[in-house]
């Protein structure tokens, strides 16, 4: 197939996986469907344990030997999980790339940075190494590390956390990857070094038109990073919505949770944030329905037996074509996996 | 029980260098100064909040006044007594009145040590240096039992071990350690930082109403913002180990004076809307 204009960038197709545990093996996502275009920045929200990170290892072909994947993962129309490892290593780092967490661990201690930024280049583009180094040299300038040319030869630790993620994030970029991923990626940074990060990630996908998939816990992050989100719980997607739309209501009781749950700025000393009751179950505790469900205020017995079907939040229209009858592929649509949904806004 | 408005705690011009290894086998070892002349005073049942970036000082602050350092310069007191000048054995029976939580739940509690033995572990060792009688068995599973239901949890959980909890329920039972000897101050470093936003939330709610219920004192490191203007009184901020700005964290949050400050007000995401 050729990559057409109305062959999307990105197309995740109830992605199910499973993984092996001491608890045999157990449905780790639920089913879990989305588009990206290129240019189009999705956020992926959520706790410990939700499958957000799931779904981007999914996505990269990175996950465990003994996971199980169903569904599609459709990149520009290709189906990512009939590829041969082969064929996937070769589209990993030059179609799609990921910035993880951790710059320390995700970079080789042993090598400095410049052949790290090369190995791609010489892997996939088949650079010799003189232009490889050259070009290494262009990329850090590209992600404005200070004194890019006499940081060439540093290793990993002689550089700090910010910078370590500048170069991540070089080596992300060195093949032109028309997806970029980032895995929480200011995570283990200050929050004034989070902040020139996140600027530097927001202007380069915008210069280069590639698709962002950010996943992150914080919320206010996502507020100024991202045009649309996804928020997951317990393997599903819950609740999907341009990220304005979201900061104005959220229609899921989880989705609510979460936002009623963070510490503000300007709330008196004292007060008591709101909680959500119980706790976030282990994956062998899922319930067979909606993974909220027993700690929900407005649960009803079909929600236990199954995952709830998307229904649309009205309101939010703006551009979405009606003719789309997969409510999942209704791109700016504001959806959420809950039927008691209405009652929710009527009490807020 | 502390008189209201009582000074608990005293730093006064502390500071505090760390040598750096010798680059060579002659040359001179640097210094590296981690605080530089801080001071400041917290009153008994009152928070303070200790705000700045990685390597601004924060933890070395917490450990001094945990008396797990000594400064090079500048003294700490704690309900009058120079930690620094008190005998070893004196010294063991004042750390009853402080204890500390920690950031990672999971490191800081012993995985080979059910939870009975790792809550009561500071009345062993305050306790067991002459002053103190070290409680009966009993007596040490009915406090133990008392301070996990005082963190929401149960007395069937003393006989599990750490791996059994979530993170958030591991840094109860922290907490519960750290309550077990009755304490006047509590020092916590970034004691949610790796919760998740749910959980963390009912940490927060925890730690308020236990200060609440036993007049504690907290000094809260964080480097969020948001918690600390939550939990705190008053806030210094630490920039390259000296105070830039200190005050009522209303005040700061509100107007804050120094750009340091501003610029991490300025650096919280999702603001700007």
């Amino acid at each position: 197939m050729t990559p057409s204009n109305t062959t999307p960038l990105l197309s995740v197709r109830n992605l199910r996986v499973g993984l092996q545990t001491s608890h045999g093996q157990l449905e780790a996502l639920r089913g879990v469907d989305f588009e990206m275009q290129r240019g189009d920045t999705l956020g992926l929200i959520g706790e410990s344990g939700c499958g957000k990170s799931l779904t981007a290892l999914a996505i990269m072909g990175l996950l465990p030997e003994r996971a199980t994947v169903s569904g599609s993962i459709a990149l520009n129309g290709t189906d990512l999980t009939q590829l041969s490892d082969e064929a996937l290593c070769t589209l990993r780092g030059t179609r799609m790339a990921m910035i993880f967490q951790e710059p320390m661990t995700a970079l080789n201690p042993l090598h400095p940075i410049w052949k790290q930024i090369a190995e791609p280049l010489q892997l996939h583009q088949g650079m010799d190494l003189v232009s490889a180094k050259a070009r290494a040299l262009e990329l850090l300038e590209r992600v404005q590390l200070p004194r890019a040319r006499e940081r060439l030869d540093n290793y990993p630790h002689q550089l700090s956390g910010g910078q370590r993620q500048r170069v991540m994030i070089s080596i992300a970029l060195a093949c032109q990857p028309d997806i970029l991923i980032a895995d929480e990626p200011t995570t283990a940074l200050d929050v004034t070094v989070q902040k020139e990060v996140l600027a530097l990630i927001r202007q380069l996908v915008a210069e280069d038109g590639m698709g962002l998939l950010l996943i992150s816990h914080d919320l206010g992050l996502m507020r100024d990073q991202v045009e649309r989100v996804m928020v997951m719980y317990g393997g599903a997607v819950v609740e999907s919505a341009p990220t304005k739309a979201l900061f104005g209501m959220r229609a899921h009781p989880y989705s609510q949770g979460l936002f009623a749950a963070r510490p503000q700025l300007g709330l008196k000393r004292g007060t008591r944030l709101q909680t959500i009751a119980g706790n976030v179950p282990e994956i062998f505790n899922w319930p067979q329905g909606c993974a909220f469900a027993d700690r929900c205020a407005y649960v009803q017995d079909n929600c236990r037996q199954a995952l709830p079907q998307l229904e649309l939040v009205p309101g939010t229209h703006d551009g979405i074509d009606e003719n789309v009858a997969d409510k999942s592929r209704r791109v700016n649509a504001h959806w959420v996996r809950c039927p008691e949904w209405q009652k929710l806004e009527a009490s807020a | 029980m502390k008189s209201p408005h009582q000074v608990l705690l005293d730093v006064q011009h502390v500071s505090q260098q760390y040598a750096l290894p010798k680059p060579s086998l002659f040359a001179k070892a640097g210094h590296i100064q981690a605080l530089k002349d801080v001071s400041f005073q917290l009153t008994a049942g009152k928070s303070m909040g200790i705000v700045g970036e990685s390597g601004s000082g924060k933890s070395t602050l917490a450990r001094l006044v945990m008396a797990l350092e000594k400064p090079t310069q500048g003294k700490l007191f704690f309900n009058g007594n120079d930690l620094n000048a008190l005998p070893q054995d004196q010294l063991r029976i004042a750390r009853s009145d402080f204890q500390m939580v920690f950031q990672d739940p999971y490191g800081s509690l012993d995985p080979r040590q059910k939870v009975l033995y790792i809550v009561t572990e500071p009345l062993h060792s305050t306790l067991s240096s002459g002053s103190g009688q070290l409680p009966s068995t009993q007596d040490l599973k009915d406090r133990a039992t008392f301070a996990l239901t005082e963190v929401g949890l149960r007395a069937s959980d003393l006989d599990k071990y750490p791996h059994e909890f979530s993170g958030g329920q591991r840094q109860r039972i922290a907490i519960a350690r750290a309550l077990i000897t009755r304490p006047s101050l509590i020092v916590a470093d970034e004691p949610v930082s790796a919760l998740d936003v749910s959980v963390q939330a009912q940490v927060l709610n925890l730690m308020m109403d236990l200060q609440d219920r036993f007049g504690l004192s907290y000094l809260f490191v964080s480097h969020d913002l948001a918690v600390i203007n939550l939990m705190c009184d008053d806030v210094i901020v630490l920039q390259h180990g000296q105070v830039v700005e200190a005050g009522s964290a209303d005040e700061i949050f509100q107007r804050p004076q120094h750009p340091y400050t501003q610029a991490l007000l300025a650096a919280i995401p999702g603001l700007s809307q």
